[in-house]
Order: structure tokens, then sequence, then C-alpha cells
């Protein structure tokens, strides 16, 4: 938790970003099953996109690229 | 892929116990509140991961286990919370980054939904809560273990499944 915010217990805007979030992996979900990768490669995506800015079209992209990647995983 | 019986919590305590966590992945645009951690040796991966905001070290090993969470979940200190999937991105990784160095000295697992709470020394605790359940779930688990072997799925509900890697 944001120091400053915890000390004065306020978090702004976190009922909205929460539900961004579900959101955010709702739209990976959908995206993994649309791609069609495993586990396996579901988890690669992961690892390829944390830390990282990318749009849904963009982690799409990398979702084909591990499937590719990774045939048999 | 193979339906595995509740016996699979005494692996998961053997395998887990000991285990030093070298390295938390988390934040990012559209990936929310889910993370992963490494845990135990270095495992060379067969390619090295291509995403450059990695270290070196994470983009070319895993984890002996490797622990990756989709659901919701906490992390508690000596006497408070520090985060939890409802924080702010820099509130988690902080968080996250505080269980790098320390081992891994009790493992709990409770049915039906397989929640996971893990006791790291010297204090800190990860809980797992898996929300994700039958229905319309936003994501397809709750959490997963990958060990040099075998791979666990929990998740979404009571579901479990496991297959040789």
């Amino acid at each position: 938790m944001d120091n400053a915010a915890r000390s004065r217990g306020l978090r702004p805007n976190q009922g909205i970003l929460n539900m961004a979030r579900k959101a955010d992996i709702k739209a990976i979900d959908q995206i993994v099953k649309k791609v069609g990768l495993s586990k396996t490669q579901r988890r690669l995506l992961h690892d390829e996109i944390t830390k990282q800015n990318h749009s849904f079209e963009e982690i799409r992209k990398i979702a084909e690229e591990i499937k590719k990647l990774y045939p048999n995983k | 892929m193979t339906i595995v019986t509740p016996d699979i919590v005494v692996q998961l305590r053997s395998q887990l116990m000991g285990l030093e966590c070298w390295y938390a992945s988390a934040g990012g645009k559209h990936v929310g509140s889910t993370f992963s951690l490494a845990l135990g040796a270095r495992i060379p991966r067969e390619k090295p991961l291509e995403n450059s905001a990695h270290p070196e070290e994470y983009r070319n090993y895993e984890g002996e286990a490797n622990l990756v969470v989709w659901c919701t979940w906490r992390v508690d200190g000596q006497d408070a919370p520090e985060s939890s999937s409802d924080d702010t991105d820099k509130g988690i990784e902080s968080a996250l980054g505080s269980l790098v160095g320390s081992r891994i000295v009790d493992v709990v697992v409770e049915r039906p939904a397989w929640d996971l709470r893990l006791l790291f020394s010297p204090f800190h605790r990860l809980r797992l809560f898996c929300d994700h359940v039958p229905g319309d779930p936003s994501f397809d688990g709750n959490w997963e273990l990958h060990t040099t072997k075998e791979s666990y799925y929990f998740g979404p509900g009571v579901s479990m499944e496991s297959e040789s890697r």
C-alpha cells in the first residue's frame, strides 16, 4: 500500500482500479481462450507481459507468438 | 491431464517446505494483481523469456517450484497486513518483493476450494483466497504450481488437475 495514502487512510479511485483489474484478467482469459493457449503457454504469456505496458492487441499478438514458439507446451 | 486426489496436499507441502523465494514477478498494464514467485533452485529455461523487463536471471532460469496466482490474495507482515490484490501496483510490488530472500516454513491448503497459506521466514504470510468459482469466473483458475516434474492447476472452484512437464 502506498505509504502516503495509507497514512491518510485514503486510496483514491481504488474501487475503479479493482473493477478494472478484474476486467483486465477477464480480458486476458478471453485472449488465452481465443488464441487457444494451453495452461503452460498461458503461464509463459503471463511472464512475457508482466512489468510491460502492452495493449490488449499487443498481448494477443504475443499470445499467438507463444503458440508458435512453444507448440508442444 | 489427470484429476488427482486430496493427498496431493501432502506432496505440495513436501515440495515447497524450505524453498527460498528468489524472484517475484508482478505489475504491468492489464496484468492486474496477478503475480508469480520463483522458488528454490534455478532451473534453466528451455528458451529465455523475451521480456526485457525481467532481470537476466529470471529470463534464463525458472524456480524448481513456481507459484502463479490469478485469484485474490493478501500478504501479512508481523503485526499487520502489508498488501493485497486490492492494493496499488506500488504496494503490491513492495510487499511481494519483501518475500524475496525468505524461505517457506509452513504450507496449509484448505478445501474445498484449495485456498493456500504460505508462511515465510521470519514472519510473512501469503494467503490465497480462491475466489474464481464455476459459473462465469473472471479467470479459468485460481493458482498454479509448476515444479520440475509436474504442473498443478487449482480452480475454478473445487477443480484441481495436474500434468507431467
